[in-house]
């Protein structure tokens, strides 16, 4: 007799939902922060100064959100007031008693919303409004009486979840985003106009502004289609027929474009229909997550440092920091990425591989994207593009993705059911940290000790510093990181942890099986 | 309109077609081809647009009905023929300047209506192909486009007929 496979509930495990707002407001703030503190240092202004230019910055978004939704429940009608559709409201209030939300929803009709259907309104009172020909479903046969179902499900869906809340927040990060893109974009051009930067270095800034400001964007879409997974989920529970009916007529070869797919604030047909099918699948983040996470941690690096940084070149304490405050995160970004996977059925072998180099790939990326103000004005340099630091990135990202998929593999051993999750992070979570907070402050040392002689070096005052004269900077740098982290306490701290995590369950696990 | 009248107006011709083609559609007609009446354009222009609207269900066209279709292309017929007979522009002004004018009055727009004179062998033909190419344009398939041109023709060649006799209980199922 066959063993039952065991039953893991995906809920079990962190949500990409979470993980995805998170980076989302991480990178928004920080983006904020020091466009803020920028904007403010250019007036001499203080604390008041910059304070005024966050609000100046955040306040764009809540203002959309509003007016949007005023605009949106204008041009609507409550559906109960109409009297050929009161059959419609019926089934509706129907639909709503089934699903019962935890706050009292208003159903209106947009007349030119077709087929379409939204929530919207304030976040303590939502409003679902449907179009015209979706309610016309709800007396006709078969299929498309289940149509309507699920897509009215699929909205109630929204509401119980408390969705307006998180598309609100989304909402006012993704326009401050934008506003912080627009302000930067106008100063660099004053800076052109007033004669104190040149055409080029202002079209350069430009694609780096502009690229940082899609990296956001999608990272909010990618929270955004995590939301609508969610949805459906959550409205299959009600029966999943009508659902897939709907989305398995839209399976075209143009949801398959990746362009369209990351750009989507719903996940394509085919997404939807293989997730619905099996829900398992959702476990598999896929490696342009990770690759967004990383672009972002990657701009947050040279961000962070650029706002820590004291202007003394004896600052040693500034890189670590950067490295631990930032490397924290992205490891558990990373490591929850990787865990969610080990539980996923015939999961790729490769991943670790593959999430290493969609690390690699972004914090390299990233760190070239933001616009250095503060100390370097606009010097196109982030992570340096040379051997030495590559290769240490390269080598660390891999060791960092292999150890923390082991951890979870090792556990999916013992647990395959996912039932003792809580366990698992409370002695994987903190180790993650340790070591993540522990290789990235090394790394980013590294790379920002060979960027600052990059760019510090062909400087007329700095010509006579010892490391300036040296044939082999590379070589020395990696010297003398060795040497300030080789046989620290921390360095031994992490080498025992890591060893820990992957000997003690082993033995456990070999113990109780004999 | 009325039960039991003939076809004199885009609306006539539309409720005519979906009876014929998609009764299961009639009991929503009012409420679904009213757009598509009103403003054609605009109603067109959001049919063919693909929609991602957050919070929505994502996939904007979920629904195929044959309403929307129907409207646009009793729309576009009423037009031709209205113009090839040179009656659809009132009283000397031009269309739109009539429209304008009404619109700063605040009166509604006069839909355009059908000539009293019966149509011809040729002008039937010829609504018959532009019913068919709009359908297709519209993202309709060639078999039911075909039916629909036929069953405009059809509802042109007998709008005199009292064929509506049965609207009314229709309209109320």
């Amino acid at each position: 007799m066959t063993e039952a496979k065991p039953q893991v509930n995906p809920r079990a495990l962190p949500s990409a939902m979470i993980l995805l707002l998170l980076l989302l407001t991480v990178t928004v703030l920080l983006n904020v922060f020091f466009v803020a503190n920028w904007l403010s240092g250019l007036e001499q202004g203080g604390a008041g100064s910059l304070l005024q230019k966050l609000q100046m910055l955040l306040t764009p978004g809540l203002a959309v959100y509003g007016i949007y939704a005023a605009i949106r429940i204008r041009r609507s009608t409550p559906l109960a007031e109409i009297a050929g559709l009161r059959e419609a409201s019926k089934a509706v209030t129907g639909l709503v008693l089934e699903v019962n939300p935890p706050r009292h929803t208003d159903i209106r009709l947009g007349k030119h919303l077709g087929s379409r259907a939204y929530v919207t309104g304030p976040p303590r009172k939502p409003i679902i409004v449907l179009g015209p020909e979706l309610l016309a479903l709800h007396a006709m046969p078969g299929e498309r009486k289940a149509v309507f179902d699920a897509v009215v499900r699929h909205e109630l869906a929204h509401v119980h979840a408390g969705d307006l809340w998180w598309y609100q927040l989304a909402t006012v990060l993704r326009f401050s985003n934008l506003s912080t893109g627009f302000f930067t974009l106008f100063v660099l051009w004053l800076d052109v106009l007033l004669d104190r930067g040149d055409i080029t270095s202002f079209l350069v800034s430009t694609f780096r502004l502009a690229a940082l400001t899609l990296l956001t964007e999608l990272i909010a879409r990618a929270f955004l289609r995590a939301r609508e997974h969610a949805a459906d989920l959550h409205a299959a529970e009600f029966g999943v027929e009508g659902l897939l009916a709907a989305v398995q007529s839209h399976e075209t070869d143009q949801t398959r474009s990746v362009v369209r797919t990351w750009l989507r604030r719903h996940p394509g047909a085919d997404e939807r229909s293989q997730a619905l099918t099996n829900p398992m699948r959702l476990l598999a983040s896929p490696f342009g997550q990770v690759f967004l996470g990383a672009a972002a941690a990657g701009a947050g690096f040279v961000t962070l440092q650029d706002l820590l940084l004291t202007g003394s070149t004896a600052d040693k304490a500034t890189p670590v920091m950067t490295g631990v405050l930032l490397g924290i995160p992205l490891t558990l970004f990373v490591a929850f990425s990787l865990w969610r996977g080990a539980w996923q059925e015939n999961r790729n072998r490769l991943r670790p591989l593959l999430t290493a180099a969609a690390l690699l790939g972004g914090l390299v990326t990233g760190s070239h994207l933001p616009l250095y103000t503060r100390i370097f004005d606009q010097a196109p340099i982030g992570i340096p593009i040379a051997p030495s630091t590559l290769l240490a990135l390269a080598l660390g990202t891999a060791g960092l993705c292999w150890w923390l998929d082991s951890l979870s593999t090792s556990w999916h051993q013992t647990d395959p059911s996912a039932s003792r999750m809580p366990t698992f992070l409370r002695y994987a979570v903190p180790s993650a940290c340790g070591v993540g907070g522990w290789l990235f402050a090394v790394l980013w040392t590294w790379s920002a000790r060979l960027r600052g002689i990059y760019l510090g070096c062909p400087l007329e005052e700095s010509r006579n510093l010892p490391i300036c004269q040296s044939s082999t900077p590379e070589s020395d740098t990696a010297i003398t990181v060795a040497r300030d982290f080789g046989f620290t306490f921390w360095s031994i701290l992490t080498l025992l942890v890591v060893v820990a995590t992957l000997v003690v369950p082993h033995h456990l696990r070999t113990r109780s099986s004999r | 309109m009325a039960a039991g009248t003939t076809v004199r107006t885009a609306e006539d011709l539309a409720r005519r077609v979906v009876r014929k083609i998609a009764p299961e559609e009639l009991s929503s007609f009012g409420i679904v081809a009213a757009p598509y009446l009103e403003s054609p354009k605009q109603a067109e222009r959001r049919l063919r647009q693909a929609h991602d609207d957050p919070l929505g269900f994502g996939l904007g066209d979920i629904v195929t009905m044959a309403t929307p279709v129907i409207a646009l292309v009793s729309g576009s017929v009423i037009t031709a023929v209205s113009d090839s007979v040179g009656k659809a522009v009132r009283d000397g002004t031009t269309n739109t300047a009539r429209k304008a004018w009404r619109k700063l009055r605040g009166k509604p727009v006069e839909p355009l209506e059908l000539p009293s004179t019966p149509l011809t062998k040729a002008q039937l033909t010829e609504v018959r192909q532009i019913a068919l190419e709009r359908a297709l344009s519209l993202g309709m398939k060639q078999q039911k486009a075909e039916a629909l041109a036929d069953a405009v023709v059809a509802a042109l060649v007998l709008r005199d007929d009292d064929q509506d006799t049965g609207e009314a209980g229709d309209a109320s199922r």
